[in-house]
């Protein structure tokens, strides 16, 4: 009976396929699901590359409320406050940035808005940068406590004395306001977490 | 037939596989380090330097000694001050006698017969930065006794 034989065999290939399928599916939905820690990169899209579709970038932007404490002028460090936002249905814990070169400075604005340009104080002659940045962009600074954003929420943050001000700032940039050169990256995970009560304060010490 | 059996069941295997990589990302705890050319930004502000609220202009004792003692009041960040005198009025001719002055107060001696006013601007952090000068002190006078008044 080879016939028969061949329909056995083709249909235990066929249940073996089915049951393989099933046991895959199943394996990386768990998998999945048992994670603690997913990864989380910043707004744009451009860094979700090997990531899950459903996790989203955070978005990072300045606010004026709070006022900052520590106001910048020459040879002084200022607070840096920002707000995260984080479109995601579970909890992101920032821990570290990445920032840009120290040769990258911030450009002055006449307004909180950042709307107006303070033509004499610009992203040219400010002086303005993060603290602890390098001469290389991309170098990592962590944060002196882990900042957690809420599901679906958003945490303004106060990051105390975060930029400096060189000696050689022009009077124009006095009473300025300052958009902080761009951050490249966080460092991030999704998971399980108890959001941070805003708004938050951050020293940046190292 | 087992040539066909052995093909699915590779098949089989290489989709465990399969859903195996996918998988594996979401299994790793921890923290990876993200490079994004988004823009993340934050708000710093700098100071705008101001006068000192109050500044006051008074004879030093003893008032024989052609002195006068000028006081002010902190300036919000200010790093140093500088003193300004007028023989003129209260309103013109203030030029600097004194700079880079880390206290509250200076005395100007060795005044001769004349009518003076100050004033005080702040400096803060570079001598660019420089505050409006403040109100006038009222006017004090060192006459040909010499006294102060």
């Amino acid at each position: 009976m080879p016939g028969a034989h061949r329909t056995a065999r083709s249909r235990w290939s066929m249940r073996s396929k089915v049951i393989s399928a099933t046991m895959g599916t199943v394996m990386a939905g768990a998998t999945a699901y048992a994670a603690t820690n997913w990864f989380v990169g910043l707004n744009s899209g451009s860094t979700a590359e090997g990531q899950s579709a459903s996790i989203s970038n955070l978005t990072i932007s300045a606010v004026a409320s709070p006022t900052a404490t520590n106001l910048l002028y020459p040879g002084a460090n200022g607070d840096v406050v920002l707000k995260v936002s984080n479109p995601n249905a579970f909890p992101v814990t920032l821990t570290a940035v990445q920032l840009p070169a120290n040769t990258t400075y911030a450009a002055g604005y006449t307004d909180s808005a950042l709307a107006a340009a303070n033509t004499g104080c610009t992203a040219t002659n400010s002086g303005v940068a993060w603290n602890f940045a390098t001469a290389s962009s991309g170098s990592s600074h962590a944060l002196t406590a882990p900042l957690t954003v809420a599901a679906n929420g958003t945490l303004t943050v106060t990051l105390t004395n975060a930029a400096s001000m060189a000696l050689s700032a022009p009077a124009a940039c006095a009473g300025t306001f300052f958009s902080m050169p761009s951050l490249t990256g966080v460092t991030a995970t999704g998971g399980a977490a108890t959001a941070t009560a805003g708004p938050a304060t951050d020293s940046w010490v190292n | 037939m087992a040539a066909t059996y052995r093909r699915n069941r590779v098949a089989a295997i290489a989709l465990l596989a399969l859903f195996g990589i996918v998988g594996a990302p979401h299994a790793q705890a921890g923290t990876w380090n993200v490079v994004a050319a988004a823009s993340a930004t934050g708000l710093a502000q700098s100071v705008a330097p101001q006068p000192p609220a109050t500044v006051t202009a008074i004879c030093t004792a003893p008032l024989t000694d052609r002195s006068i003692t000028v006081s002010w009041t902190d300036a919000s960040h200010a790093t140093s001050y500088v003193v300004y005198r007028s023989t003129t009025s209260s309103t013109d001719g203030f030029t600097a006698v004194a700079t880079d002055i880390t206290s509250t107060t200076f005395t100007d001696s060795a005044l001769k017969k004349a009518t003076y006013w100050y004033a005080v601007a702040a400096i803060t952090g570079s001598s660019t930065w420089i505050s409006p000068m403040s109100s006038p002190t009222a006017e004090r006078q060192i006459t040909s006794t010499p006294r102060c008044v």
